[in-house]
């Protein structure tokens, strides 16, 4: 994957912590990214330009590609997105989208704190994710980043596709814990536990 | 001597490979290869089982999945997996198993002595047998008599999967239809799934004679080339040992695979044995094949009697001649096959009884050069031998079944194959909401019109002809074929010339004639079911149980259908069929829970300051998908003690309480007020920033749905406060009204219940407590009265503070980022020590709520109780605008006088609380069943008031203030006095201090 500059893209967290490591597959729990939801009534749609403008990433009409660097919007609802920042980089992005709405229909969240996510890679991520998740990945583009909306063992995620066989999923820091404790229960087959 | 029965040669079967097994206790061996059923039948087991109501002997009547007598417990103790077919096992060295609803084994059941005779359970005896002196006295012996074999209540020690997937064509069944759809799409690139229940694809193909040829080779060859070619392709998966238990709506069709390795081997590597597909298909092809349908006639259920398929399939396919003597009883052709497998391979006599009076000469003869004895227009009129079968008379029949007892005749017989054609395996195709035709030429309901994009293929769609099948397949697989099923059905081997016998009828009485024999219902069963007017296909299944159960129908179905229509002079197709569901074959519950047991049984949410609960020795209990602390006991002491204390606490000094799983739903925009007064009964749009006011929801219905606060943070802002398992559901209701509903409305809802945790701080020393942390709020009651809302900061963090109390104390509810609450916990605890500051749980907050007669909704309230039920209905009354529930607020069921009311009760004994649940009598003396007339819905022991309180819901209950009401729970009786529900401060003092 490249970043904009055309070099190899530096994903954050390299260093974070792993849950769980084999042969064929990789979980770990991603750093503290920037995360920041933005919610637009219809009548708010016109500000989407100027807000895409202060995330430093277009805010997608629909669920499907996404670019594959942060900053990154990803689509959870109709007008309603995830945008993800490089880790500290963007501490005032919440309030600044704010400014930009002002009294329109409009509500922004920082959920820093409130969501987490969780890295699958390997050969086997994606087997990994059909055990728990009804999403069909088969027609989606073999390079480049995907998301899209689903869930995973019954939690509520946002399936990140950052390129063949690497997986973010965004959860719910409150149900984070039991999909790391599903997917690593789930995950039995792929490592060996001597190995980890 | 054995497997006696087990030929010297043939079959697919490895000799070099002996295993040992156990049947009801007895050690047998079979070879790798066997099933149980084909080693069972190989060692000279002939009684495998006993029917279901009447305990008579059975003995296997299939070789596959439809087999409805040999059902089997195997393992032990925890392992031990029950009501499975003999036929579906795979044979392994070691197996250990067991018939089920037999004791002490099937070949000598006690439960056959003590059965109760056959008349006293006929056709509904539920119904009718048992009316004298009541249901009740017969009920524990009935069921202790029902039921097939017993679950282990040990904890399961397999593992099992999930898997989602999808793919462009999913074909069912591995026959000859099936492998070459498999091949066609294969070929067209598609990402094809072939799936079979059997441990080898082939189908038909695997029990056929050597003889059978396709394409000019040996039909194992062709089966071997086949199988070959379809490795090779990377875009075809092969799923043997996988059976397709459902079919639903979007072409999802659920498989469940059962692993290569053995059950014990899986479990020490800690792998799971069986898996679930939730498979996802553009298209599937269904090639399942048939099934054989026995023949009715008296004491068709003997030991010995068998399909003429299974006959053939145990004789090719695992080599065992299950006796010398034979007898096949057909009213087809294909049959014949059969009669000349046996002579091939040894058996001696052999005679035909074929119901039809003509028989083709070509095939007469064939037979007689065979040495086979052909009586052909005849019916068996009786099987002799009751724990095997010795001999049969066969009589002259008629066209309908009437025989001619002058003219009856005696064969030898050890074994019986029976043929009464062939049902096509429709389950699948029915459960995908295809319609199925009857077609009377065949006698076979078929597949008529597909509602999803299914074609079915060969025998399955009545294609019984192997060229045909062969054609069928390859066209489907290519896509070229239509939509719905194959070609139209060939001249098949297998029909029945001429018009079916369903029974054998006489004028003198005749034995039991078999038509279900998993469910145990004979024809006339089916005719005295006729006759009390259960005339429909589905009446009649539950009257008399028929298809029902595990068997799903297999062999009796159209039987079944067949007897009713004779009896009732209708045609099968005017009856129609009843309808097929799944799964196809049982399946365990295990698969189906998959990873969903024990700690990951359902997603349990985190507090965002678990660990400081954990610190703190929480107790944690599940409340609305939340783990959250219930109390926080000291060693040594009980939930109750524990929840007294903190009670007790709050009401002397201060509690700290971690409320965040509150729902927390951001509102905004300028229609944010119009669209939350639609949302509440309560008229939103008076608020003025910085004001809290508590409202209630309705349904359409007028039932309260859920309570809460909402504030005004701005005129155009609001936070709504939902329950705490109320969260996601009110979320989803806001947004289906917003969307769906009032799309005019200019608003915008977010929910932050996650982002915002929330601390509850509540005593009389609340306010010191919260002044210590350093905060820009002015704390003082004129300046921040009760239901009121500031913004601030506290402790260094951002806050959103509400003054509201659901302890009828002091209270602050502290909303901070998440992030931040662990922290401020600490703090709270810290600042708040010299003033007795403890963690409170849930049940003490329960506790108090309960004194100040706040309910509780979901459990003082339920889906009927209207606002004025609970003494709100003056909100709604002065009410202006319109609100989602009111106009039911004014019909006659939420006006009527009497109407259960939320009161308060005193139990007159100190030392017996009410118990939660009791039912309200309507008199002293009233004695239940009765219609009762209210019931406690809260109830705790106060530790302020020191005695028992309670809330309940009774008819008429704010008129009977002072009254004493009698109540029942569970056999004891309890006296109480109506009172209001408000037992503390009602006032309201100290919540406004």
């Amino acid at each position: 994957m490249a970043s904009r500059t055309g070099q190899p893209a530096t994903w954050p967290g390299e260093s974070s912590n792993t849950l769980l490591e084999g042969a064929k597959l990789r979980l770990r729990e991603l750093p503290s990214l920037g995360r920041t939801i933005v919610r637009l009534g219809t009548s708010a749609e016109r500000y989407r330009v100027e807000l895409a403008s202060v995330a430093g990433v277009p805010l997608p009409d629909s669920p499907g590609k996404v670019p594959e660097h942060l900053p990154v919007a990803l689509w959870r609802s109709p007008l309603d997105w995830l945008i993800l920042t490089e880790p500290g980089q963007r501490p005032d992005l919440a309030a600044r989208l704010r400014e930009v709405l002002g009294n329109a229909t409009g509500l922004v969240a920082d959920v820093g704190d409130t969501v987490s996510g969780i890295e699958l890679s390997g050969e086997a991520a994606s087997a990994l994710l059909a055990k728990g998740c009804a999403l069909d990945t088969s027609g989606w583009p073999e390079h480049g980043g995907f998301c899209v909306p689903a869930a995973c063992a019954r939690v509520p995620v946002l399936v990140h596709r950052l390129g063949p066989g690497r997986f973010w999923l965004h959860v719910d820091r409150s149900l984070a814990h039991y999909l790391q404790a599903w997917l690593g229960n789930a995950a039995t087959e792929f490592y060996d536990s001597s190995s980890r | 001597m054995r497997q006696r029965y087990r030929l010297s040669h043939g079959g697919r079967i490895d000799r070099d490979r002996s295993l040992r097994f156990t049947f009801d206790g007895r050690t047998y061996e079979g070879f790798q290869g066997d099933t149980l059923a084909s080693a069972l039948l190989a060692n000279g087991v002939r009684i495998v089982g006993r029917g279901f109501r009447l305990h008579r002997p059975r003995g296997l009547l299939a070789a596959g999945l439809e087999e409805p007598n040999a059902i089997v417990t195997v393992g032990r103790d925890a392992t031990a997996e029950t009501n499975l077919k003999a036929t579906e096992v795979e044979l392994c060295d070691g197996l250990v198993a067991r018939s089920v609803n037999t004791w002490p084994s099937a070949r000598f059941d006690v439960g056959a002595l003590l059965s109760m005779p056959g008349s006293l359970l006929g056709p509904g005896f539920y119904y009718k047998t048992f009316m004298w002196p009541g249901w009740a006295v017969y009920e524990p012996l009935v069921r202790r008599l029902a039921g097939l074999g017993r679950a282990t209540s040990a904890e399961d020690p397999d593992s099992y999967d999930t898997h989602h997937a999808t793919c462009d064509v999913l074909v069912v069944g591995g026959g000859p239809a099936g492998l070459s759809a498999a091949l066609a799409a294969g070929a067209r690139g598609e990402h094809v799934v072939l799936v079979d229940a059997d441990r080898e694809f082939g189908g038909q193909l695997l029990g056929a004679d050597a003889a059978a040829t396709i394409d000019g080779m040996p039909a194992q060859t062709w089966l071997t080339r086949t199988l070959g070619r379809l490795r090779e392709c990377p875009n075809v998966r092969l799923l043997a040992r996988t059976l397709a238990t459902g079919y639903y709506d979007h072409n999802l069709v659920t498989l469940v695979e059962q692993s290569e390795i053995r059950a014990d081997e899986a479990r020490g590597r800690g792998a799971p044995w069986l898996r679930l597909w939730k498979l996802r298909c553009s298209r599937v092809i269904i090639a399942a094949g048939a099934i054989e349908r026995p023949l009715v006639f008296p004491d068709n259920d003997r030991p010995g009697v068998m399909l003429a398929s299974a006959l053939a399939s145990y004789l090719n396919r695992y080599a065992v001649l299950p006796g010398q003597a034979a007898v096949v009883v057909t009213n087809n052709d294909g049959a014949y096959d059969v009669a000349e497998a046996l002579v091939a391979h040894g058996g001696h006599p052999v005679t035909i009884v074929d119901t039809r009076a003509e028989v083709r000469a070509e095939l007469r003869s064939r037979l007689a050069s065979a040495g086979v004895r052909v009586l052909s227009g005849y019916c068996v009129l009786a099987v002799h031998g009751r724990r095997r079968v010795r001999s049969v008379t066969a009589a002259p029949c008629d066209g309908a079944g009437v025989v001619d007892r002058l003219r009856a005749v005696k064969c030898p017989a050890e074994v019986i194959g029976m043929s009464g054609g062939w049902s096509p395996t429709v389950h699948l195709f029915s459960q995908s909401g295809g319609r199925l035709a009857y077609d009377p030429v065949l006698a076979v309901f078929r597949p008529e019109h597909a509602r999803q994009a299914v074609t079915v293929v060969g025998a399955a769609a009545a294609q019984f002809d192997l060229e045909a099948c062969l054609a069928g397949g390859a066209a489907a697989g290519g896509g070229s074929a239509p939509r719905s099923v194959g070609a139209a059905p060939t001249t098949p081997a297998a029909a029945p010339a001429g018009q079916a016998i369903w029974r054998v009828k006489s004028s003198q009485r005749l034995a039991g004639q078999w038509v279900d024999f998993h469910n145990d219902v004979t024809a006339d069963d089916i005719r005295i079911a006729a006759a009390e007017g259960y005339a429909s296909a589905e009446h009649l299944k539950r009257y008399t149980t028929t298809g029902m159960a595990i068997d799903q129908g297999k062999t009796g179905n159209v039987n079944a259908l067949g007897v009713l229509a004779d009896c009732t002079n209708r045609s099968v197709g005017d009856i129609g069929v009843t309808t097929f569901r799944p799964p196809y074959s049982p399946v365990r519950f295990g698969v189906l829970a998959g990873r969903r047991r024990q700690q990951l049984f359902v997603p349990l949410r985190r507090l965002p300051a678990h660990e400081c609960h954990v610190r703190q020795g929480a107790r944690f209990a599940n409340y609305g998908s939340w783990l959250r602390p219930e109390c926080y006991a000291q060693p040594g002491e009980s939930l109750q003690s524990a929840m007294r204390r903190e009670a007790l606490a709050a009401r002397n000094s201060v509690v700290l309480f971690d409320a965040s799983p509150l729902g927390k739903i951001e509102v905004k925009g300028p229609d944010a007020a119009t669209f939350l007064s639609r949302i509440y009964i309560n008229n939103v749009s008076t608020l003025s920033p910085g004001a809290v006011r508590y409202g209630l929801m309705l349904a359409e219905n007028g039932g309260i749905i859920d309570d809460g606060v909402v504030a005004c943070l701005a005129h155009d802002h609001y936070q709504v406060c939902t329950t705490s398992a109320g969260a996601q559901r009110i979320t989803a209701w806001l947004e289906e009204w917003r969307q769906c509903e009032w799309p005019g409305l200019d608003v915008v809802t977010l929910p932050v219940t996650t982002q915002l945790g929330t601390l509850t701080v509540a005593g009389p020393l609340a306010r010191t407590v919260l002044g210590r942390l350093g905060t820009d709020i002015d704390l003082s009651p004129r300046a921040f009265p009760h239901l009121s809302v500031r913004t601030g900061v506290i402790a260094g963090i951002e806050a959103r503070i509400f003054r509201v109390s659901y302890t009828g104390e002091l209270s602050y509810e502290l909303n901070v980022p998440a992030g931040h609450i662990a922290g401020l916990w600490e703090q709270l605890l810290a600042v708040g020590g010299d003033c007795g500051i403890v963690p409170m749980g849930i049940e003490a907050l329960m506790l108090l709520r309960a004194e100040k007669g706040y309910v509780h909704v979901g459990s003082d309230t339920d889906a009927n109780t209207v606002p004025d039920d609970i003494g709100l209905g003056h909100i709604a009354a002065s009410r202006r605008g319109d609100f989602i529930g009111r106009r039911s607020l004014s019909t006659p069921e939420a006006t009527r006088p009497d109407r259960w009311q939320l009161v308060g009760l005193e139990s007159l004994d100190p030392r017996r609380p009410l118990p939660t649940g009791a039912q309200c009598l309507p008199a002293r003396d009233a004695r239940p069943p009765v219609r009762p007339c209210g019931r406690v819905t809260s109830s705790y022991v106060s530790p302020t008031l020191q005695r028992p309180i309670a809330l309940a819901l009774l008819e008429c209950g704010r008129r009977r203030m002072g009254e004493e009401v009698h109540l029942y729970d569970l056999g004891t009786r309890h006296v109480a006095r109506v009172r209001s529900p408000v037992f503390y401060d009602p006032e309201g003092t100290r919540l406004r201090g």
